[in-house]
């Protein structure tokens, strides 16, 4: 015979599961609280005309070490509403049954959130007089144990809910009693609750004291209570705060521009709010993942949170919002160029791979943001406004070691090469070759760096070509030109140069010095499938005194011996490891030279 | 110095990728110049991961027969150090198959190898298995010394326990999805295993992030665009915020393109744009193969909604395309980047003596209705 059965729901089994699973710490007991009483009271403005804004009210009671009463002046409950309501876990009287979904007006919606109390009283009794049956007061007692009773009370109350929570939970390490102490029970309503709508009092003894604020999001009016807020709740005294309004309303608040510079991958802390009711520090979700410069005091009414309530469901709304605030972030930009040119400086230096990241990502970001970008050259740190102005040719290299070779002799020379070779410079630098109107912005190549080298006097010369033959044979085994050419400063006597397939051919090299047969035919490949590309230079300075003695030594042997030095040598003022047989060579040359 | 110092000295607080990789290769250095061996094992692994999870591989499987070297060369350190190398060569075998550079032979001989340490250092072969049916599956082999079948390795695996080379949880999931969904191609099975992965209670560095892509293709390549671009927006998201600005995870990227090509251009056009110029120094034949292709799929259906030109950045400034108006014909881009997917194909085709990926590449799609191409 078929019969109907119904799930029984082990309650200490579900609070275990609400304090290790769901919410992070039995702090959120204070956030559910505030939440309920919040949507009492907005339910009780809806329906209760008789109701006038300014009565609406919080009072956290607290006595010290004993217990804690949260009050509030909302619709309250009739028994029926109990029964419903307190007594069923997982239905709430914010959620709309009938079109299976939560009201816009109210902050909750799971009806889990009298459950978290649990994490800090074993006992839980609530009194409450609904504005429906004002002659009645109704109290509920819940115990851990999953049991409860319901009966008239005496009590003198006002319309609206009282809950109060016993000291009576035994914790392990006796941090629960810290809940029973007023100053901390304030920090957490600060916390949580700082910019409810509706005022939030703690009552200690005789002393009352409203804790939360109504506050105005407005940078322009109040940039100085914006900044000490920052201070206070993130904790930095930040470059700049600005305005976040949503133009669809999704969200309010302020952003924050960090003093120093942070990795990527560090995920800042904020202050987001839902429906005024603290709800995360982590923005990760919210932000342009390019912000990671800002941080964020962030209010939305809109954005759906997960059962936890400490973070928001990934839907198209947020992918909306973050789209909005990456737009809000770019009108700043646009401000600051406009009128206060030195703080958008200060903000790019100090956040360049943020900026820099923006712009590589191609949006109309870019000729506003290119000036100010810095670079290293030649010349010492430029900014994309410098090159712009310089006037003439500027060389640049994306690759870092060729910029690290090079570098002085441009000096010498004073000419600008800019490196590029970090992150997204690439394609920064091509984009602002492309909007130069008085620089012409160049990529260095082979053929640059040869006609910046001037002509050696001593082209034609028989000693000088034969010293470049004795050289072209000697380096070939290590896939090098020689090339006579005259440059500054004359205490260098050679420059070796290399491009990047030449560098990772080079990799491999020193790993195959190591590799056993399975991986030195892998190395093998790769090194063959680059072979054609790779192009390394040693360029011989005739204006040196050592290179003018070469040229003037007529003993094979030794020249052969000088030039295999030289080639090290030029490899180790490069900051290029040696390989194996370069340092072979090396020592194997000395000791002929000694031997002459 | 101990290993906190050389990160503290070399590449803490360095951003993920070649900064980071550059930071810890002078670490490795330095701790060779003091002959801290210890430290170089312990260095290499940590490249390895960084190479692995934020470059684009190559130069794990250069440093890796170095790491290899050194750590034959000092068995004192090989009981402390046995996990670090397993875990780096497991790394490296995935990364070295997808590079058509590395011979067919050569995978075989380095699978085999694979195979030999994990006996010699008292592993199972479940690792062994899982990588060579993976690259069965991805590469469509169907003569290999090493297994006769994809299928034979999956089963093969799955007779050997779990134990530390075997992938954590997520990962454990999100292969099996993979199996389910690309070489018995049962979705359904697929979706439930997948089901503790999208419900968020599992999840790694990579995890749900291939599920979602995974599916995506899934979906896309069996004619539901609707489904598929719901899956590529998913993994979209959190691709973006956690590789965002990383060379990593091209392939993914290529596959989100190729879905969101036929069914929400502005957005595929958006993310291609910020991840080009990120993306184009990866050498990793795979890794370009796909979003190459997704570049190709994203100006072959630009060039259907009659759009003739396209703002880009192009960072090939060597290529006759290039032009500093940043203004490219599209039709000019759709054949640039279809050459470009072309000779990777052929080259992984010649080297597995198969038309894989000619096949991907030339495959038409037609969504009809559904593709709401804007």
């Amino acid at each position: 015979m078929e019969k109907d059965y119904k799930f029984k729901v082990n309650l200490g089994g579900m609070i275990d599961i609400l304090s290790n699973h769901l919410y992070s710490s039995p702090d959120v007991f204070v956030r559910e609280l505030l939440q309920n009483g919040t949507d009492a009271i907005s339910a009780r403005m809806i329906s209760d005309n008789d109701f006038p804004e300014e009565n609406a009210k919080i009072e956290i009671e607290v006595e010290e070490g004993k217990r804690i009463i949260f009050r509030d002046n909302g619709t309250g409950l009739n028994e029926e509403e109990i029964h419903k309501f307190l007594s069923v876990i997982g239905q709430s009287s914010k959620y709309d049954i009938e079109n299976n979904r939560a009201s816009g007006d109210y902050i909750g919606r799971f009806g889990i959130g009298l459950l978290s109390c649990f994490m800090v009283t074993d006992y839980i009794c609530v009194r409450t007089r609904s504005y429906k049956t004002p002659d009645t007061v109704l109290e509920w007692k819940g115990m851990a144990d999953g049991t409860y009773t319901i009966e008239e009370s005496d009590a003198d109350i006002a319309v609206g809910t009282e809950i109060i929570i016993e000291n009576n939970k035994k914790s392990k390490d006796g941090t629960i009693d810290d809940y029973y102490n007023c100053d901390n029970i304030a920090n957490l309503i600060y916390y949580y609750g700082l910019f409810l709508k509706y005022p939030v009092y703690t009552i200690n003894g005789e002393e009352k004291t409203r804790l939360n604020l109504k506050f105005d999001f407005d940078t322009e009016k109040n940039k100085e209570l914006c900044m000490t807020l920052g201070k206070t709740f993130l904790g930095e005294n930040f470059l700049d705060c600005f305005t976040l309004r949503s133009p669809t309303g999704l969200f309010n608040g302020i952003a924050y521009v960090l003093p120093y510079p942070v990795s990527a991958n560090v995920h800042n802390m904020h202050r987001i709010y839902l429906k005024n009711m603290f709800l995360t520090e982590n923005g990760h979700k919210l932000l342009p993942e390019w912000a990671f410069f800002i941080r964020c005091i962030i209010n939305t009414d809109n954005l759906k949170p997960t059962s936890s309530r400490e973070d928001f469901y990934e839907d198209e709304e947020l992918e909306k919002a973050k789209n909005e605030i990456g737009d809000i972030i770019a009108d700043y930009f646009e401000d600051l160029d406009l009128n206060n040119k030195g703080l958008l400086y200060k903000i790019v230096s100090i956040h360049s791979l943020a900026v820099k990241s923006v712009i590589a990502s191609g949006n109309e970001l870019d000729d506003l943001l290119l000036p100010y970008i810095i670079f290293h050259t030649s010349m010492g740190d430029l900014t994309g406004k410098d090159i712009l102005d310089f006037g003439s040719i500027a060389f640049y290299t994306t690759d870092e070691n060729q910029y690290r070779q090079l570098a002085p002799l441009y000096i010498q020379r004073n000419q600008l090469l800019i490196n590029a070779g970090y992150v997204y410079e690439n394609a920064i630098i091509t984009k602002l070759a492309d909007i130069s109107r008085k620089t012409d912005i160049q990529k260095l190549t082979d053929a640059d760096i040869d006609f910046m080298l001037d002509d050696s006097e001593f082209d034609g010369d028989p000693a000088a070509d034969k010293l470049l033959r004795i050289a072209s044979r000697i380096l070939k085994k290590y896939d090098c030109k020689p090339v006579l050419k005259e440059f500054r400063p004359f205490e260098i006597p050679t420059l070796y140069t290399i491009n990047e397939k030449a560098y990772k051919a080079r990799q491999i090299k020193r790993s195959k010095q190591k590799a056993n047969n399975v991986f030195m035919g892998m190395l093998d490949s790769f090194e063959n499938d680059i072979a054609a590309s790779t192009v390394a230079y040693l360029y011989l300075n005739t204006n040196n005194l050592i290179i003018r003695k070469l040229i003037n030594c007529d003993d094979d042997d030794k020249l052969s011996c000088y030039i295999e030095i030289l080639y090290v040598q030029a490899l180790l003022s490069g900051h290029f490891p040696l390989l194996n047989n370069e340092m072979k060579v090396l020592n194997e040359n000395l000791y002929r030279l000694m031997s002459y | 110095m101990n290993y906190e110092e050389y990160k503290d000295s070399f590449f803490e607080g360095l951003d993920h990728g070649e900064p980071k990789c550059k930071g810890i290769r002078n670490a490795i250095d330095k701790a060779m110049e003091l002959q801290d061996y210890e430290n170089v094992l312990t260095l290499y692994g940590v490249f390895i991961e960084e190479d692995t999870f934020y470059c684009d591989g190559f130069q794990s499987v250069i440093i890796f027969p170095e790491y290899q070297s050194v750590f034959e060369q000092h068995p004192e350190f090989h009981e402390k150090n046995k996990y670090t190398l397993m875990w780096s060569f497991k790394w490296i075998a995935g990364s070295a198959e997808d590079f058509y550079q590395v011979t067919f032979e050569q995978l075989e001989n380095m699978y085999r190898q694979y195979g030999e340490y994990c006996d010699r250092f008292k592993y199972n072969k479940r690792s062994y298995y899982r990588k060579i049916w993976n690259f069965m599956d991805t590469y469509a082999i169907k003569n290999f010394s090493l297994c006769s079948s994809c299928e034979e390795a999956h089963k093969l695996m799955m007779h050997c326990q779990l134990d530390e080379l075997s992938e954590p949880a997520a990962g454990e999931a999100d292969d099996l999805t993979s199996y389910y969904l690309f070489v018995e191609k049962k979705v359904q099975k697929a979706l439930k295993a997948a089901d503790r992965i999208f419900s968020g209670k599992l999840s790694c560095t990579v995890v749900p992030h291939y599920t979602y892509a995974n599916f995506a293709d899934y979906y896309f390549n069996h004619n539901d665009i609707v489904t598929a671009a719901d899956y590529a927006v998913k993994s979209l998201r959190i691709i973006n915020r956690d590789f965002g600005t990383d060379k990593s995870m091209m392939k993914y990227k290529g596959m989100i393109i190729s879905v969101l090509a036929f069914y929400d251009l502005p957005t595929a056009l958006k993310f291609f744009r910020r991840q080009l110029n990120i993306c184009y120094t990866n050498e990793c034949g795979l890794e370009m193969f796909y979003f190459y292709r997704g570049a190709y799929h994203l100006f072959l259906n630009l060039e259907r909604t009659e759009q003739k030109t396209a703002r880009l950045i192009f960072p090939f400034k060597e290529d006759p395309l290039y032009k500093k108006s940043n203004v490219y014909s599209v039709s000019k881009l759709r054949e640039f980047f279809y050459n470009k997917t072309k000779y990777i194909a052929d080259r992984f085709d010649e080297r597995d003596n198969n038309h894989h990926f000619n096949y991907l590449l030339n495959k038409k799609y037609d969504f009809g209705d559904a593709a709401a191409l804007s």
